[in-house]
């Protein structure tokens, strides 16, 4: 079980999870046992069930009874799931039904059953052979014209085959195409787009799929509209490229991804590189070689192989790369950004992200390779200004509350300690920010995959560490200094309680003794100044509060050392 | 097609009629339940009234539709929200140049003539503990929403774009402010 190495009691996240039933079975029953042993965690659950019942009685009585009510009445839901129904199914099976109960004689009834089934077997026919290829031809037809109307700035997109990956423009200059003599694999690629007459040269657009579906003798359509995207699927026994999958954004008709299957059983999936959504900006003429939608991904810079580069998947060196970027602009410390790496790609998201800050965020990234940032378009509402933290009567026990009038007496007055205690905890938050900075990348960088690493990026990913735990110590520091004079006077005993040793494990290791040590102190600051429930007694939190200070000043320390 | 018996395929014909008539029962009776909740949750995400009624509309017929196609979901309630959220957020970047909607339910709270039944103390009680629900960030209050609709972790983290721990960690420093602003 996770826990203080003082009290091996749970932490408020394990309790608050095991309330909601998210532990494992184990980690559960783990809880469950401590539970009935300790009379100081049930009481800590009963007050996490307090806030929540709390909730709970907020949503109730202010949510539901003051937010305002919809302006109108509700519609009539399954009107509006018959005008689905109608703009699917042809109303011919109505009628037919109704011909089945009406009091024909057997014979004619007979034949009014074939008549109609022939009618079933033509609508359907018609639906799911003729009416997709209107579509399909429409659509296309708009998505060209929508293209053409609308030029944009250039876009990239990644081509995937089973075995391999690539990044290039999505239009590649005809001179160059994919030439190199060292690249074989891509000129395969393209070979095979050229028997199939499908242009390798621009592959993910309305316009490329159109002219390959024109030309095709016999062709089946299918079209479908899901997630706010129209898909057309053509398939053809007339091309080396039997089947062809265009997306196409329902509000703008832009082309989101593609998959084209071969006859030699090959496949290519092609896709935007990022989703990027900002608005696109006007770009000269001369760099319009194709007026297409395309998306505002940055155009690749002068000097930079214009056409395309084999790229391996994404490796924990690509996520440095990331992480480290985030890192210069501060995002690594509490925007609601997170990395992670899939097989192929760095995934950077964050929802409800300023756009501005999304902006910076997306200007420190780059256009570097294998890296997707998805952000939430919305403006997050305004937020209430944060207010300063009180040590509060009401949280605290007796003697706690006892514990802050004393405090208060020698600061000269409780303005003085609501002061102090606003400073702290602030001190107390940029600290914790740092520790999760820390621990986020000892989770993203374990020991296998730091070996993965080269020697330059295996010293960034140091760099990294050493500002981060740099800055850690500093609040620490801060943190000291500030409540020294009332720890002294309040309780001269304590003496600081050095780390036995120095670790000999791996820094990661290390990382989470250096986060458990933070989260220690931010927990007794938060009892102290009345913020958190109290699990000593008041009169020990001083002493408490000082061998934690002083273990964390240690650890931070051999920590910085062991970075060097 | 055509080498099934005729009786069959119109009985299969039948069939798909009546297990459509199913859906619209189960997505109808769905919709009763939780059209209020997701309209609040639109709200909360900063939509004008007129616009989260229409939206939240919108939000179901899409779930008829998605069932209709025979696609399975899992849990109905967490993909309501999470097509609600989404929706909600494209609605909002529409109109960026709005203000968000803003309920001002402090002012509706801190009127006695809004909460005839409550005494002095439980309005200043609820008063506090909405203001106290005000300053959590942006990340804790839509977890703590959702949670309070039902979702699980992953539900959440999936309608948010975060990781279910992500989500243990926001709502636990949510409980953790509103237990320190409140008490």
């Amino acid at each position: 079980m996770k826990g203080s190495s003082l009290t091996l009691h749970p932490e408020e996240e394990q309790l608050l999870r095991y309330l909601d039933g998210e532990l494992p079975v184990q980690a559960s029953g783990e809880v469950r046992s401590h539970l009935e042993a300790c009379w100081q965690c049930r009481a800590a659950l009963e007050e996490l069930q307090n806030v929540v019942s709390q909730c709970v009685h907020y949503r109730k009585n202010v949510l539901q009874r003051h937010l305002p009510t919809p302006p109108a009445p509700w519609v009539d839901i399954y009107r509006k799931f018959d005008e689905i129904d109608t703009s699917v199914e042809p109303v011919l099976f109505d009628r037919f039904l109704r011909l089945l109960k009406s009091p024909f004689d057997t014979a004619i009834k007979k034949w009014a059953v074939a008549a109609a089934a022939l009618l079933l077997f033509v609508g359907l026919f018609y639906r799911y052979r003729q009416t997709p290829s209107v579509h399909a031809s429409e659509l296309l037809r708009q998505a060209v014209v929508a293209a053409n109307a609308h030029p944009l700035q250039p876009r990239r997109i990644q081509i995937r085959t089973r075995d391999r990956r690539l990044t290039r423009p999505a239009v590649a200059p005809q001179k160059t195409g994919f030439s190199a003599p060292d690249d074989a694999a891509s000129n395969s690629l393209q070979a095979m787009f050229e028997r199939a007459n499908y242009s390798w040269t621009d592959p993910l657009s309305a316009q490329s799929f159109q002219a390959w579906r024109n030309q095709l003798s016999d062709k089946r359509d299918q079209v479908s509209e899901e997630n706010q995207a129209y898909r057309i699927e053509t398939s053809t026994n007339a091309s080396e490229l039997r089947n062809a999958t265009l997306t196409l954004r329902t509000a703008d008709l832009r082309p989101m991804e593609e998959r084209l299957e071969f006859s030699n059983q090959e496949w290519v999936e092609i896709t935007e590189v990022s989703d990027d959504t900002t608005p696109p900006v006007s770009r000269s003429a001369a760099e319009n070689k194709r007026p297409a939608a395309g998306n505002a991904m940055p155009p690749v810079p002068e000097g930079s192989n214009p056409v395309s580069v084999l790229a391996p998947s994404a490796s924990a060196a690509d996520e440095l790369q990331v992480v480290a970027a985030l890192h210069d602009v501060g995002a690594d410390l509490g925007d609601p950004v997170e990395v992670s790496r899939s097989q192929s790609d760095v995934l950077v998201s964050g929802v409800g992200i300023a756009p501005a800050r999304q902006q910076e965020i997306k200007n420190a990234i780059g256009s570097k390779p294998h890296v997707v940032v998805r952000f939430s378009d919305s403006p997050p509402p305004a937020r209430a200004q944060e207010q300063p933290v009180t040590p509060s009567d009401t949280t605290a026990g007796g003697d706690v509350r006892q514990l802050q009038s004393r405090l208060a007496e020698q600061l000269g007055g409780r303005a003085n300690l609501e002061q102090l205690a606003a400073q702290v905890l602030d001190s107390s938050e940029s600290l914790m920010a740092r520790a999760y900075a820390l621990r986020r990348l000892a989770e993203q960088f374990p020991v296998v995959a730091e070996r993965e690493l080269s020697a330059t990026d295996r010293q960034l990913l140091q760099r990294l560490r050493a500002e981060h735990s740099a800055a850690l110590r500093q609040q620490a520091t801060e943190i000291d200094r500030d409540l020294q004079p009332i720890l002294t006077s309040v309780n001269g005993d304590a003496g600081s309680l050095p780390p036995n040793g120095i670790p000999s494990e791996p820094w990661q290791a290390a990382t989470e003794d250096l986060f458990q040590s933070a989260r220690r102190l931010d927990k007794l600051l938060g009892v102290m100044f009345g913020a958190a429930p109290s699990e000593i007694p008041a009169g020990q939190i001083p002493a408490q509060l000082k061998i934690s200070l002083a273990q964390l000043r240690a650890r931070s320390d051999i920590y910085e050392r062991s970075n060097k | 097609m055509s080498s099934y018996p005729l009786g069959e395929e119109l009985a299969g014909v039948v069939q798909k009629r009546r297990a459509a008539m199913t859906l619209q029962d189960q997505v109808a009776q769905l919709f009763e339940e939780a059209r209020d909740d997701v309209f609040r949750y639109l709200l909360s995400l900063g939509l004008y009234p007129p616009q989260a009624q229409e939206a939240t509309q919108e939000v179901f017929l899409r779930l008829y539709t998605t069932l209709k196609k025979g696609e399975e979901i899992e849990n109905p309630r967490g993909w309501i929200f999470r097509v609600a959220h989404n929706l909600g957020l494209k609605i909002r970047a529409r109109q960026s140049s709005q203000a968000p909607f803003d309920p001002d339910l402090e002012s509706r709270l801190a009127g006695p003539a809004m909460n005839p039944e409550q005494n002095l103390i439980e309005r200043e009680q609820t008063l506090r503990f909405h203001k106290a629900v005000e300053r959590l960030s942006e990340q804790q209050r839509r977890c703590l929403l959702l949670r309070l609709e039902g979702l699980r972790y992953p539900e959440i983290g999936s309608v948010l774009g975060i990781s279910s721990s992500a989500v243990g960690e926001f709502l636990r420093r949510a409980i953790s402010r509103l237990k320190k602003d409140e008490l």
